[in-house]
């Protein structure tokens, strides 16, 4: 291989046939002469377009069609022109720099073209390099050569990642294996599971109960999940009013008048609200408007009376305190539903996590557009994180998500993306160069996927995704099979 | 159908390989190597001929001429020569030729090369040899040398056709005794000039089919001046086949009589096929034969790999001294 150009942070390398280069591979540019090297990522690979290859195709094409012969050619030139033909060009990105086996950003001095030696670096030598999963390993995959490739659970900690890629390209596979992994490191999750794919974290394929049974918690909302109002509190009910159920502001403001009112009988019941609501002298619009709402809260069975039923979060996060997850099982309930338990949910949270009641919490959030209110993207990412909500989000839509997120994203699981609109979201991530998202992702095997981030010390790795020993009951329902 | 001939081109291959082995501890300098067809013929071999004096009543000598459908095979040689190279003693080029058949169903042919010869400026070959010509010259000599083996082929082993060469039939180029062989063994040789350029009162004579309808040919009468006759070996004919362009000199063998020169036109327009005026047989052998410079790259690396020849890119004074303006191309 030899350097060939430079251009801003890319880099040209011109490579013959028989080296076996493919995108997303690691090229160490070490010049010789002053013992420093260039790490580049291969974001494409591309034909060099030699003088005069047009003609000689088309002169090849010439004489497959429509002339017929032979050749006699004494110097067995033809290898060579075969080799020529194929010789490719690699477009690689600079990530670092490496001086005396330590990384630094320091890519402002320019390697010599005749002084350089270039050479593919595998990618177990990358992670030495990286440093990667040595305090709190997270196995997640394997390297293209076959080594385990690890990630620090500290990474994941107080961050924001995104778990992104078409569907059945293996999203949910990864997004149980970092929520096991940070199990097995003693971290309390709560995934929001919009198609009860992890409701069997606790068995394995062959349905026998495996080692994480005991720290999976399974909530189904109106069943072993209910609340009471007095529970809930009434920030978190006027949430639910006014974002979910669309209560206009006059009615809001009553409703806190009554729920004041109603508190002071000792118990806050939704039978007791409509009692109160049908005997006060409210205006009739705004008595109609609260009490068609309740009636909706009522009929959701997430509700109940008395405390007998009532399950608490803490006492949940309590018990898995030492590492577990919470599966919130969403899939049996109706969209409205849904978002009422997420923002009974999310509001618990920050208030469990405002009081200390726990110390922090990873969220797993599945399709979060189906149910997150609009305005709580920008409270993920800024007050909850704070607070100690560490979320992943998992989609296959990518525009589903806030671009504020991709912004601020930690990390970046990116899988496969053939939609142009697709890779122009996640070309707006700001771990790596959109050139580099959209080249990669778009050749991505299924299972396969780029890693950037703080997981990576910013530097995109490609890895295969381990297969899970537990049920995932991920995969889509078929009717031939 | 080509006879079959075990020992060609097993010469060739044996001067080049004898040629690439006085090539061993040489460098070889690569850039700067455009080659002008003009710069390789010494000066007596110029097509460029000026007729002053010469009358040409083209409404009156001018011949419209009908295809004749009676089948006969089609030939076409060509040769080509790209320079891969120079050292400090010689320039390193590279020959191909390219024998192409056309009979009545396909075109058919048979690519020779490429040959490597390093011709030094004070060496000779065994079966070559230069007077005090300069090295371009040489390389000139040394393609027609090529050429002629190519030719010679034909005309041995072939019999019945018409047999296409490219340029003009000039002493330099071809001799009595090929075209005796040729005539031997039944074949009809023309040559298409694609540069040639005849001048009759400082205007290109091609220029006077501008406006005819083809096909037609236009017979240059019995060429008058010395330096023309000394050195032809054909009739000389403008010709005009297609509506595409203004047409080409094409020379013919003189030991044909006009009736018979004309014959073979009437036959070749009856079994080629003229794109621009041009035979395609022709155009497929050189297409075939020219080194492309993907080839050329190729020829470079084998050098470098097989023989241990070190390749130099020497210093652009043009770059350094103009810059851009240099005409020096990025690349």
């Amino acid at each position: 291989m030899r350097l060939f150009k430079k251009e801003d942070e890319t880099v040209q390398v011109l490579c013959f046939p028989d080296e076996e280069v493919e995108k997303g591979d690691y090229l160490m540019i070490e010049d010789f002469r002053n013992g420093k090297g260039l790490l580049v990522q291969v974001v494409d690979v591309q034909f060099a377009n030699l003088p005069g290859l047009m003609e000689d195709l088309l002169r090849e094409n010439l004489t497959e069609k429509t002339v017929f012969g032979d050749d006699f050619d004494p110097l067995n030139l033809e290898s060579q022109i075969t080799l020529l033909r194929d010789v490719r060009i690699l477009m690689g990105k600079i990530r670092c720099s490496v001086e005396n086996k330590h990384l630094n950003l320091n890519i402002s001095w320019l390697p010599s073209r005749n002084f350089s030696r270039i050479y593919k670096i595998k990618s177990e030598h990358l992670t030495q390099i990286l440093n990667l999963g040595k305090k709190r390993p997270i196995k997640i995959g394997k390297t293209k050569e076959g080594s385990d490739f690890m990630i620090d659970a500290d990474d994941l900690d107080g961050g924001l990642s995104i778990i992104v890629g078409r569907k059945g390209t293996g999203k949910s596979h990864l997004s149980k294996l970092l929520m096991l992994g940070l199990v097995n490191h003693g971290a309390p999750c709560i995934v929001f599971d919009v198609n009860g794919e992890y409701v069997n974290l606790g068995f394995n394929k062959n349905g026998e109960k495996n080692r994480y049974y005991e720290k999976i918690v399974v909530l189904e909302p109106g069943k072993n999940f209910k609340v009471t109002l007095t529970y809930m509190g009434k920030n978190i009910l006027a949430n639910i009013l006014s974002y979910i159920l669309g209560l206009p502001e006059t009615s809001l403001r009553e409703f806190f008048r009554v729920w004041n009112e109603v508190e002071k009988t000792g118990f806050i019941t939704i039978k007791r609200f409509k009692e109160y609501l049908r005997l006060s002298n409210l205006h009739e619009h705004v008595k109609e408007a609260l009490l068609s709402r309740f009636y909706t809260i009522e009929r959701s069975g997430f509700f109940v009376e008395n405390n007998s039923e009532l399950l608490k979060i803490e006492d949940v996060l309590q018990k898995i305190s030492s590492g577990g997850v919470i599966v919130l099982n969403l899939s049996k309930i109706s969209n409205l539903e849904r978002k009422i338990v997420v923002e009974f949910m999310l509001g618990k949270l920050v208030e469990l996590l405002r009081r200390w009641v726990v110390k922090a919490v990873f969220l797993f959030a599945e399709e979060a557009h189906l149910y997150l209110r609009e305005t709580y993207w920008e409270d993920i990412v800024t007050r909850m994180r704070h607070l100690g909500l560490f979320t992943v989000f998992i989609t296959n839509q990518p525009d589903s998500i806030n671009q504020d997120i991709y912004r601020q994203a930690d990390s970046i699981f990116l899988f496969n993306f053939k939609n142009e609109n697709d890779l122009n979201t996640i070309a707006k991530v700001s771990k790596v160069d959109g050139e580099t998202m959209k080249s990669i992702a778009y050749s991505l095997e299924p299972y396969h996927c780029l890693v950037v981030g703080q997981v990576t010390k910013e530097i995109p790795i490609i890895l295969k995704i381990e297969e899970l020993p537990v049920k995932t009951m991920g995969e889509t329902r078929k009717f031939f099979n | 159908m080509l006879k079959k001939d075990e020992s060609f081109p097993e010469d060739l291959t044996r001067l080049s390989f004898e040629s690439i082995d006085r090539l061993k501890g040489e460098k070889l300098e690569v850039e700067n190597l455009v080659l002008y067809e003009e710069n390789l013929n010494p000066p007596n071999l110029d097509e460029n001929l000026d007729l002053a004096g010469f009358q040409v009543d083209v409404e009156k000598d001018i011949l419209k001429i009908s295809p004749l459908e009676e089948y006969v095979q089609i030939v076409a040689v060509d040769v080509s020569v790209r320079k891969i190279g120079k050292t400090r003693n010689g320039v390193v080029c590279a020959f191909r030729g390219t024998i192409v058949l056309k009979d009545e169903y396909a075109y058919h042919y048979t690519r020779y090369g490429p040959f490597l010869i390093y011709i030094v400026n004070n060496k000779n070959f065994s079966c070559l040899t230069f007077k005090n010509e300069n090295l371009n010259h040489r390389l000139g000599k040394t393609q027609v040398f090529m050429e002629k083996i190519f030719q010679n082929h034909v005309f041995k082993n072939l019999k019945d056709s018409i047999v296409l060469l490219d340029g003009c039939l000039l002493n330099q180029n071809i001799n009595i005794k090929m075209l005796d062989l040729a005539r031997k063994n039944n074949n009809k040789v023309l040559a298409f000039a694609k540069q040639s350029n005849i001048y009759i009162n400082e205007k290109p004579a091609i220029h006077l089919l501008a406006e005819k309808e083809p096909p037609c040919i236009l017979h240059l009468a019995k060429p008058t001046t010395q330096k023309l006759t000394h050195q032809s070996l054909g009739w000389i004919f403008l010709t005009k086949f297609s509506h595409e362009n203004y047409g080409f000199r094409v020379d013919a063998d003189q030991n044909l009589s006009f009736d018979e020169v004309v014959n073979v036109f009437r036959k070749l327009l009856g079994n080629e096929i003229f794109i621009q005026g041009y035979p395609e047989t022709l155009r497929v052998a050189h297409i075939l034969s020219i080194l492309t410079n993907v080839e050329v790259l190729a020829i470079q690396r084998f050098l470098s790999e097989k023989y241990g020849i070190k390749i130099l890119k020497p210093p652009n004074t043009r770059r350094m001294l103009f810059g851009p303006f240099g005409k020096w191309v990025e690349c």
